[in-house]
């Protein structure tokens, strides 16, 4: 085997890293607001410890990824195409997650709380004790995750099609 | 008209609604009229993205702009956090509060702004220097 050959497998290794971490974010996600949220005081340690193992593994995983891709994208014809297959598609998936996804974030907790308006108002509450809930902001708090799962959809896309 | 034209039209178009928000951003306008140049910005890209095929020099332009705007992005997601951390946890210890007031000042929106910026000088910056 070349040693360029060798390169491009280990350029295809890195990038096979990052996506298999991007795959996993969602998961580990639900797995650690599950087990976090329900975690009481004399429960065993083992499973946060673990979940708390896998998200520092994730968080080297894509940084390491994402880095050594950008890095050596100029490996080849062929590596440099999936590069920028990627970088398309996470340019478009900030715009429309960043710029779009607020709009629609905005709507929906406007929806939200005019729905909870009326339930309170029909309930007979005094609206002026009603506290204003914050804005969970899930736009804000996902935005590197979901550019950085576009950019491997998109790096694997053009591997796929060649 | 050529899809290469309409390409580098949406460039100019883009570009030129940029520097109209900078600019009216610089003199107070009414922020409807921002946003309005900011979605032409997005726009222009859109068409750039259909019509990014027509010929190697627009596919050239365009790497070179989503490159660009990509690692911006980069820097800012993964970069920007931990600095304003960094700077944040140093100041409430300064403050004899440590640990209190550390919130993310920086909004994710002002990353796009930045991303679509970047976008745009790499583009135009691939254009001035010429080649594929």
């Amino acid at each position: 085997m070349s040693d360029r050959q060798k390169k491009v497998d280990r350029y295809l290794r890195a990038a096979n890293i990052g996506t298999a971490a991007a795959i996993a974010f969602p998961f580990l996600h639900i797995a650690m607001g599950t087990v976090f949220l329900g975690y009481e005081d004399g429960d065993d340690l083992i499973i946060p410890a673990l979940l708390f193992l896998a998200a520092i593994t994730y968080l080297i995983a894509e940084t390491y990824s994402i880095f050594y891709v950008f890095l050596r994208r100029k490996t080849d014809e062929f590596t440099l195409a999936m590069f920028h297959s990627g970088t398309t598609y996470a340019f478009f998936a900030a715009i429309l997650w960043l710029v779009l996804g607020g709009y629609v974030e905005i709507f929906i907790d406007g929806m939200v709380a005019g729905e909870a308006y009326e339930a309170a108002k029909a309930d007979g509450v005094n609206l002026n004790e009603i506290e204003q809930v914050e804005s969970t902001d899930i736009i804000g708090r996902f935005a590197a995750s979901v550019i950085l799962a576009a950019f491997f959809i998109g790096f694997q896309i053009k591997r796929i099609r060649g | 008209m050529q899809k290469v034209n309409i390409f580098l039209g949406a460039g100019w178009a883009g570009l030129a609604a940029l520097l109209a928000v900078f600019l009216g951003a610089l003199v107070s306008i009414p922020e409807a009229i921002l946003i309005a140049g900011l979605l032409i910005c997005v726009a222009c890209c859109w068409v750039m993205l259909f019509t990014r095929n027509a010929d190697e020099y627009t596919r050239g332009l365009w790497t070179s702009g989503a490159s660009m705007a990509f690692a911006t992005l980069l820097i800012l997601f993964l970069g920007l956090p931990f600095a304003e951390g960094v700077y944040d946890g140093f100041q409430s210890t300064r403050a004899g509060t440590p640990g209190q007031n550390n919130e993310r000042d920086i909004p994710a929106i002002a990353s796009i702004a930045l991303a679509i910026i970047a976008f745009y000088i790499g583009l135009f910056w691939k254009r001035m220097r010429g080649g594929i």
